[in-house]
């Protein structure tokens, strides 16, 4: 019996857990139409990032709040160094993401973003010393992002 | 061209944060570090453009402000905290997989709302990075 409602429990959140995720996604792509949106009739990317992360801050704020406090009075010197450095590439990331869209359609900005995976792979290998397990899995998973991007680079030109 | 080499950088910008947030900020909780990293990057920004376009940052409108809120609900609220949500229930493999997708919701939605087009070497495309982006973090 007890088997049975912990299965119950580990099934119903693995589908919440699906359910939230794609509801995640849907937030990404629906947002980046927004965004651009946004920089074709109302305002500059510089000007849309500013905002947008000052009002994400807010938003962000609420659900943050309650444990901040804790968490920021037990954070060392290093690990602000790094909070600010990965601050900073945030800001970099949205900043040419909003730049891309001014440039060309979301269609085709929103899947290139989406290769971010195999940098993070990348900069594992080279910066964390974090040695990445070269599986076949690895290897089609980049030939397919790096295609991927070429097929869409060539349908852009049409 | 242009565009595609921006959002290239983008990618590199967001893989940037992703190592140093795996770097040093392991002991916050998701929140905390999404807050921090927000306000520091919200900081910049308003100094950066307020330098730059102080009258544009000024001359906002109203219309402009309420699809800003549009825009950072969906983005982060919505994308990214549900995004840590999904990752501490189902685990980083499988929600980064499902997530993958977003870009499969922006080509429904640019198409249905916008003007958008797509041709055949783009559907290709970008099923075959969801697919390649879902291989390369399922088996991490």
């Amino acid at each position: 019996m007890k088997l049975r409602i912990s299965t119950i429990h580990n099934n119903r959140t693995l589908v919440v857990g699906y359910i939230v995720s794609l509801l995640s996604a849907a937030g990404y792509g629906t947002g980046t139409v927004i965004g651009k949106f946004i920089i074709e009739n109302h305002t500059s990317p510089l000007i849309t990032t500013a905002y947008g992360l000052l009002i994400g801050t807010m938003f962000v704020a609420i659900a943050a709040v309650p444990h901040a406090r804790r968490d920021i009075a037990t954070t060392t010197r290093r690990e602000w160094l790094i909070a600010i450095l990965a601050g900073l590439s945030g800001v970099w990331g949205i900043l040419f993401y909003l730049f891309a869209l001014d440039l060309a359609p979301a269609v085709i900005v929103s899947p290139v973003a989406s290769i971010f995976p195999l940098f993070v792979i990348v900069l594992s290998y080279l910066f964390l010393k974090h040695l990445e397990r070269i599986t076949w899995q690895l290897i089609a998973g980049a030939l397919l992002v790096v295609g991927g991007v070429a097929a869409i680079a060539i349908g852009s030109l049409g | 061209m242009t565009g595609i080499i921006f959002a290239v950088l983008a990618a590199m910008g967001f893989a940037s944060q992703a190592i140093f947030v795996r770097l040093g900020l392991q002991q916050m909780r998701a929140t905390t570090s999404t807050l921090t990293t927000m306000i520091i990057g919200a900081a910049v920004m308003l100094l950066v453009a307020a330098i730059i376009h102080p009258n544009e940052l000024s001359a906002i409108t109203g219309g402009a402000i309420l699809w800003l809120i549009a825009f950072a609900f969906l983005n982060f609220p919505v994308g990214r905290l549900l995004n840590y949500t999904g990752v501490r229930m189902v685990g980083p493999s499988r929600a980064s997989t499902v997530i993958a997708t977003s870009p499969l919701f922006t080509m429904i939605v640019a198409i249905a709302f916008t003007n958008e087009t797509v041709n055949t070497p783009i559907v290709i495309g970008t099923i075959a990075i969801m697919v390649g982006g879902g291989m390369i973090v399922s088996q991490r």
